[in-house]
């Protein structure tokens, strides 16, 4: 993922399609999957039922790419698959390495945000969920 | 000289004579496969609400966002599927219509099909619906409009078997929305039938552990063994849906089959007897019992 704050503008062709985004639903629901040890570690109900909020946080973003087909418009933020992918790629990555429960939900919940941005396809608030998510590392 | 002048006069009469038993028992069989599709979209969507009713009780979702999202994947991506089927279901009771010489009201969003699927492309960029396929698709709407105009029954049904390369695109795109085309290189995207059903199971997977954990067991014991239960139940069903499980399985056979009847239909229907096409009717009606019987778990 770009280090800077800004994106290039889009030009035609270079909007990002649901079907390129198959690494990303594999990723988001290995993330819901591998909260699953943090719940069975869970000391009490509510810290359960967290976790569980985030899981289905993760599931449901899934199953926007799945069914949305994220649309771009030409003339929006420049992102394409590539972004996408490595922002779940890395918040994955970080995900695995953290230890506190808390950190792990809190990350997610920076990951949906970008997500979201995304389906929205404006490209000032993908740079702005993109920069969250970063911070969030 | 009589004998060698009537009879291939006889034999082009009788080839251009359609087989209305045919032509009737294929349009039966077309509506029998759609709706063991339709069934199937059904299912698939209650699964979906059910798992997400048991997600909000489990975690105590303040919303009812995980409904909400089952609705907006049954409109989104069942809507080409679903504007497919009810394409093939039209095209199914004109068959049947016009083997029994009565009339047929085709539904009256049939005229704007094609058009649906355009703005199905157009605003989802590189969606559902490629230009093919729309083409495909306005093209057999009108085939329809105009065979049901016709007058004559010859006619309409040479102009319905005239739609076949039409139709052979629309079966192949449903079939694509439960399994990957054949050939498809590994990383390619997954079917969404397959993408749909993976979600679901990770919802079902993740309630597990929760329902599973001690707080929970502690908290509400009775009500916790009631909820794994019912999510058991589900898994199953859900498990019946995974790649190359029984439901997908026979839902893409009766598909297939239902293509290999079309294929047969287009170079047999106007002939007065044949065997080929009865067999392939036969194979028709067999596989989507199987497929009907997959999905109600017999």
């Amino acid at each position: 993922m770009s280090t800077t704050d800004t994106l290039d503008v889009a030009t035609g062709g270079e909007t990002i399609t649901g079907a390129s985004l198959q690494a990303s639903i594999d990723r988001m629901l290995a993330m819901s999957s591998s909260l699953n040890a943090d719940i069975a570690a869970a000391p009490d109900f509510e810290s359960v039922q967290a976790i569980g909020r985030a899981q289905a946080d993760l599931n449901a973003q899934a199953m926007e790419i799945v069914t949305a087909q994220i649309m771009l418009m030409a003339g929006e933020a420049r992102i394409t698959a590539d972004h996408v992918n490595a922002a779940t790629q890395a918040a994955q990555d970080a995900i695995a390495k953290m230890a506190d429960w808390r950190k792990k939900v809190a990350t997610v919940g920076k990951l949906v945000d970008f997500f979201v941005a995304v389906g929205t396809g404006n490209g000032g608030k993908i740079v702005q969920a993109a920069i969250d998510l970063k911070k969030a590392f | 000289m009589w004998l060698r002048v009537v009879v291939p006069m006889v034999a082009v009469v009788v080839s251009g004579c359609a087989n209305y038993r045919a032509v009737s028992e294929f349009g039966g069989e077309t509506t029998t496969m759609t709706t063991v599709v339709k069934t199937e979209f059904d299912q698939v969507e209650t699964l979906c609400v059910r798992q997400a009713e048991l997600a909000i009780v489990v975690s105590n979702i303040a919303n009812d966002g995980p409904i909400e999202q089952c609705a907006r994947t049954r409109r989104a991506q069942g809507q080409f599927a679903s504007l497919t089927v009810e394409v093939l279901d039209d095209y199914a009771q004109a068959l049947v219509a016009i083997a029994d010489n009565r009339p047929f009201d085709f539904s009256p969003d049939l005229k704007a099909v094609g058009g649906k699927a355009r703005a199905l492309k157009d605003g989802a960029g590189n969606a559902l619906v490629s230009g093919k396929e729309a083409d495909a698709l306005s093209s057999v709407a009108a085939v329809l409009v105009n065979a049901l105009a016709s007058q004559k029954r010859e006619e309409a049904v040479r102009q319905l078997v005239a739609a076949t390369p039409d139709l052979t695109i629309i079966g192949t795109s449903l079939r694509a929305y439960f399994v990957q085309p054949p050939g498809a290189p590994p990383n390619a995207p997954k079917a969404p039938y397959t993408n749909l059903v993976s979600v679901i199971s990770s919802s079902a997977s993740s309630t597990q552990p929760i329902l599973e954990s001690t707080p929970m067991r502690r908290a509400e014991p009775i009500r916790t063994a009631e909820l794994l239960r019912e999510l058991r139940t589900r898994q199953k069903l859900l498990a019946r849906r995974a790649p190359d499980a029984p439901v997908p399985a026979q839902v893409v056979a009766a598909i297939d089959a239902w293509l290999a009847a079309l294929d047969k239909f287009s170079t047999d229907a106007m002939k007065p007897d044949s065997r080929d096409l009865i067999e392939r009717i036969k194979t028709l009606r067999a596989t989507t019992r199987l497929a009907r019987d997959a999905i109600a778990d017999k």
